[in-house]
């Protein structure tokens, strides 16, 4: 925990929006009540630029006249722009020094260096867009895999807020019928009947727990599906790992946290972010394992999406095959790792195993094409168009929020408390839900959620 | 003032400090508030007669409403006394949903209720009743203050504050069917129209808002054998908490003795009633065009019903009986504004009616009422010191509205005349806290009657515990008399002792076994702390109080209320841990004089509605319609910013 100042919400911002390195170009973002007044005295003629239309112009220093870069601009007009102030973007050279340069220029012409997430915090303030879609943003900045692309785009288009917005509506109805029984004890229209509120509580619920089951998706989006690869020594379970990372994009070389002797690389495989783990090197102590004389890491086979088991030896790729199903409950697949061995008896069918060579390349589509199905099968329902719990935040409130929904429906199944004073449960789920999009303690979650951003966003 | 050269010369009859015109429910709540603050106040009504008339129902209480009648109560008010007095029938509404929303009503004895609102004015020293028609306010010579009142027939008061409480008379204009058009403030009575104009040159907004009434009937014409038959609840309610000033009105045992109970009938409005009002719509006053204005929502006239409920086939229909000494029914449920010998017609068509003797025709009115938002907190008109608007003209319907603002008018108009600082009830302490907030804030659309849904503290704003909240605040600005602050400190602290025994004594299985079964419950293992055992469902504290042979000295209502607490403790903590969570951010201030109009980062509707509303707190920003959370925030930035504030936040 710590204190932040709340930064100042009316004066006007800057930032490298770009990330830092060599690069053709960067762009250095002003936003602003005085963004125009501030360009007027860095940028050329700024006050002729027209909106919303790229410009080339000359920057300088506002003292001195220091010609910086002839750099492309373009202006907007609040409430039209991201934040929904008076924005300039300047699309200047890339690289360590104009950068710089130029934001310093703004910096000295009015503009404050703008705090971590503050253009997309001014923009949640100024009603441009709800919170989550606001992490969205982090989100599609962050994404790692064309998959958390895709599911970050949904967000920030405001999927997760409709039906965010859809199930505290349906709980408000809800506690509005009991207000209207409550409210209105002699009216002509019959009293509310008991299986209606009933039902529309387990509706509800249901929905919840369809949220919740998405969050295994969104916590894969974030940390990629865990795919680990074991078998016996000398299998070829790295030239196999090397193989898979070789062929696909290598997103990240390092991964904090893990140990020594597990090697972990982040790819993308057919669209999905995977968590490739070998774990040679790794002996350890359940029975099975130790019988089967499988390298393969305990700790990793419990959180395993996929588990690939690699057999070289005809022997093994006989044992592996029956005892898959004990050694891991995870989906899994055989793999024969060098195809230019002879081909195993016929007491295996070909089916169930997948030949590949990593020498070769041979078989590797396929080998790629069953992952990117098994993950179908495991997340495949919940990265489609629906909506995605995508972070710790979304699974609390979520979970608070069916809390007080099961304890409502228990309180009004037995009438006791009675419904005027169980009502405070639908109206608690609500508010857990409205706080979710943003809309109450408004202050308390804006402070959490954007100490996450990093600066220009 | 324009128009003033004819009196100009006259002295002031009498020189009070606050005058209040009009003697309804809200008129009669304001004179009584300024005397119990020991003000000296006139009451101007054109009849006398009429003072305390229950011009539509007659009936005081239900939901919510039955809260702000015991409200009223507990600030010294008479509205509850009146109603003891008076009742012919007692219920309480929505037993089955919880001891938090019970809501008491009285249907009462018209008669009696007001005969008894007069003798209860009159016990007043201070309070003066006049009879006269309020021509005009006179003024301070720019206008800006007000200085006391003239009649019509020429008589002067001079005031340091004045309360209008209207109603509907100001340019009151009668419906009967779409032809027949009376100027009246009520059935009989004429209208105000020299005031109307005078306020509205004074530059009040104003506007029109419609109501109406059911046809009354001869009970001798009724066949009863039709009917279904109401009976009064048998267990006696107070409204009031109260009757040491009437204390032969408790029989040995200390029950209330209330008048006479009576039954109320119950038929309904079928096909055929739906027929003549479908066949003769375009004869409604409120259908044909006649009236344009707005009527209530919550109590539809029949043409409404069956207009917006064609599919319904039943309507509710209750007789009440107006009074003991008369056999007159009022028909609720049928409220109209249909020609009369329509009326006769449906009447006809209900079950039980079929010979029925219409006594009077209902009708409809059109009032002008002033867009409550030109209020403040207290009720004072923001442009106009010294005067203040309640009850029916702020737009609202219903007698325990009127009632509820008639005594924060008062009270706050006494206050102003004898220079004390005023009283503003917060939503969380109260129904009226809640009505005053929504009026002054919200504003009006449609006529403003309470519901529990408008609150957000249906929970802990009880029926039964009003005295706790509110009467401390009536005993701080002195309106309570020493043996009514003795009456109030010895009902609280039974509620109390109550808690204290419940916690700290035990009740043994044998003493609670034959309750337990009773509820169904399992027996006790061992010897358990009441307030524990208080706690399972179906069993009542003052049950468990006679098995354990503890507290039978403490006052049935107290040990009610303290079994609430017991009860649903937890609950009524989450509540008010949401009420804590308000107040802090309501209690965040805001500059009544922020320029919101240079506030870019507010949506334009946000601007227009805060420059109309000038909020004084967040809390009533927040409660603006069209001032989103995103408004609200940025609202709250820019007010930690303009005090300097850091705000922390947790990451």
């Amino acid at each position: 925990m710590s204190t932040l100042p709340l930064p100042r919400a009316d004066d006007t911002i800057v930032a490298i929006a770009t990330a830092p390195g060599r690069g053709a170009i960067a762009v250095v973002r002003m936003s602003g009540p005085d963004a125009t007044r501030i360009a007027e005295r860095v940028i050329a003629d700024f006050s002729a630029i027209a909106l919303r239309v790229a410009h080339l112009a000359s920057i300088r220093h506002p003292t001195g006249d220091t010609l910086l870069d002839h750099a492309l601009v373009t202006r907007f007009q609040g409430p039209r722009s991201y934040t929904g102030e008076d924005v300039v973007e300047v699309s200047v050279h890339g690289g360590a020094v104009v950068p710089a340069l130029v934001l310093s220029a703004l910096i000295s012409a009015g503009a404050r260096q703008a705090l971590p997430g503050e253009f997309t915090r001014r923009a949640v303030a100024n009603g441009r867009m709800d919170l989550l879609q606001a992490e969205a943003v982090a989100d599609l900045v962050d994404a790692r895999s064309r998959m958390a692309h895709r599911v970050a785009i949904g967000q920030l288009d405001g999927g997760l807020s409709h039906r965010t917005a859809e199930l505290r509506d349906a709980i408000l109805n809800l506690e509005a019928l009991i207000a209207y029984d409550i409210d209105f004890p002699e009216e002509d229209q019959s009293l509310v009947d008991r299986a209606r509120v009933a039902n529309g509580v387990t509706r509800a619920i249901d929905a919840l727990d369809d949220l919740l089951a998405t969050g295994d998706a969104g916590e894969m989006l974030h940390h990629g599906a865990l795919v680990v690869i074991g078998g016996a020594p000398n299998a070829g379970k790295s030239s196999l790992f090397n193989a898979l990372i070789g062929r696909q994009r290598a997103i990240v070389t390092n991964i904090p946290g893990t140990t020594r002797d597990a090697i972990e690389m982040l790819v993308e495989i057919r669209g999905w972010p995977v968590r490739l783990v070998d774990t040679a090197g790794l002996r350890e102590s359940t029975d099975i394992v130790e019988r089967l004389g499988i390298e393969i890491s305990e700790r990793y086979l419990a959180d395993a999406d996929v588990v690939l088991l690699c057999a070289e030896s005809l022997d093994e790729l006989v044992v592996l095959s029956r005892r898959a199903d004990d050694l891991t409950s995870a989906p899994h697949l055989v793999l024969q790792t060098k195809s230019d061995l002879p081909r195993p008896s016929r007491q295996l069918e070909a089916k169930e195993y997948v030949p590949v060579s990593a020498l070769t390349g041979d078989g590797l589509d396929d080998l790629t094409e069953k992952i990117s199905s098994l993950l179908s099968e495991r997340f495949g329902a919940a990265v489609g168009e629906a909506p995605l719990l995508t972070r710790e935040r979304h699974r609390q409130a979520v979970t608070a929020a069916r809390m007080e929904l099961l304890a409502f429906r228990e309180a009004w199944a037995n009438n006791d408390p009675p419904s005027s004073v169980a009502s405070i449960h639908l109206r608690e789920a609500a508010h857990h839900l409205a706080e979710l999009i943003g809309s109450v303690d408004v202050e308390d979650i804006l402070g959490r959620v954007f100490s996450t951003f990093c600066v220009g966003k | 003032m324009a128009g003033a050269p004819k009196s100009h010369h006259m002295s002031n009859e009498l020189d009070l400090d606050v005058i209040v015109v009009g003697a309804g429910h809200a008129g009669t709540e304001a004179a009584v508030a300024c005397a119990r603050l020991g003000a000296r106040v006139a009451l101007i009504t054109s009849a006398l007669e009429t003072i305390g008339q229950m011009s539509c129902n007659p009936a005081i209480g239900g939901v919510a409403k039955g809260t702000v009648a015991r409200e009223v109560d507990a600030l010294g008010g008479i509205m509850g006394r009146a109603t003891d007095l008076a009742t012919l029938q007692f219920r309480m509404l929505n037993r089955s949903k919880g001891p938090a929303v019970w809501a008491p009503r009285s249907q009462c004895d018209r008669g009696l209720y007001r005969r008894a609102v007069r003798s209860l004015l009159e016990q007043h020293p201070t309070l003066h009743t006049v009879q006269g028609t309020v021509a005009r306010l006179l003024m301070d010579s720019k206008g800006m203050q007000v200085l006391g009142v003239e009649t019509l027939e020429g008589r002067r008061f001079g005031a340091r504050a004045v309360v209008i409480t209207a109603g509907t008379f100001l340019r009151g204009r009668i419906h009967i069917g779409s032809d027949t058009q009376i100027a009246g403030g009520r059935a009989g009575d004429p209208p105000a129209t020299h005031l109307a104009q005078q306020l509205e040159q004074l530059g009040l907004t104003v506007s029109r808002f419609k109501t109406g009434t059911p046809p009354r009937i001869d009970g001798r014409s009724v066949d009863y054998s039709r009917l279904e038959r109401q009976e009064s609840e048998v267990e006696a309610f107070d409204f009031s908490w109260s009757h040491f000033w009437n204390a032969q009105r408790r029989d040995v045992h200390g029950k209330t003795r209330h008048p006479e109970q009576m039954p109320c009938w119950i038929t309904f409005a079928g096909r055929e009633v739906k027929q003549v009002v479908q066949k003769n719509i375009d004869q409604s006053a409120m259908y044909s065009g006649a009236i344009a204005s707005r009527g209530p929502r919550y109590c539809p006239s029949i043409e409404d019903k069956i207009v917006k409920f064609p599919d319904v086939d039943r309507h509710q229909i209750f007789l009440e009986p107006e009074g003991h000494d008369t056999t007159e029914l009022y028909v609720n449920g049928l409220s109209t504004s249909l020609p009369a010998a329509i009326q006769l017609e449906f009447l006809h068509a209900v079950p039980g009616l079929e010979h029925a003797l219409m006594t009077r025709a209902g009708y409809a009115i059109e009032y002008d009422y002033y867009p409550p938002t030109q209020l403040d907190s207290t009720l004072q008109v923001k442009s106009l010191g010294g005067l203040f608007f309640a009850g029916q003209i702020n737009g609202t319907t219903g007698y325990e509205e009127a009632a509820g603002q008639g005594a924060i008018a008062g009270i706050n108009a006494g206050l102003r005349a004898l220079g004390r600082p005023s009283l503003v009830l917060g939503r969380e302490t109260s129904y009226i806290g809640v009505l005053i907030d929504d009026l002054v804030t919200r504003g009006v659309d449609e006529p403003y009657r309470l519901f529990t849904s408008r609150s957000e503290f249906r929970l802990t704003v009880r029926q039964d515990n009003a005295l706790r909240r509110l009467a401390p605040k009536a005993i701080e600005l002195g309106m309570l008399r020493d043996p009514e602050v003795a009456a109030v400190d010895g009902r609280l602290s039974d509620e109390s002792e109550s808690i204290t025994i419940a916690r700290q004594t035990s009740v043994r299985p044998s003493e609670a076994d034959a309750l337990l079964k009773l509820a169904g419950a399992s027996p006790l293992p061992h010897a358990v702390r009441i307030a524990e055992v208080a706690k399972r469902q179906g069993i009542s504290l003052s049950d468990l109080f006679a098995a354990a042979g503890v507290g039978s000295i403490l006052s049935r209502e107290a040990v009610m209320t303290a079994e609430l607490e017991i009860k649903y403790a937890g609950y009524f903590e989450r509540e008010r841990i949401q009420a804590d969570k308000l107040r802090r951010m309501g209690h965040l201030a805001l500059d009544p004089e922020l320029a919101y109009g240079e506030m870019r980062s507010l949506s334009y509707e946000a601007r227009q509605k805060l420059l109309a509303a000038r909020p004084l707190t967040i809390a009533q920003a927040s409660r603006i319609p069209g001032v989103s959370p995103s408004d609200l925030q940025n609202l709250v930035l820019e007010t930690h910013r303009r005090n300097g504030l850091s705000q922390t936040c947790q990451d």
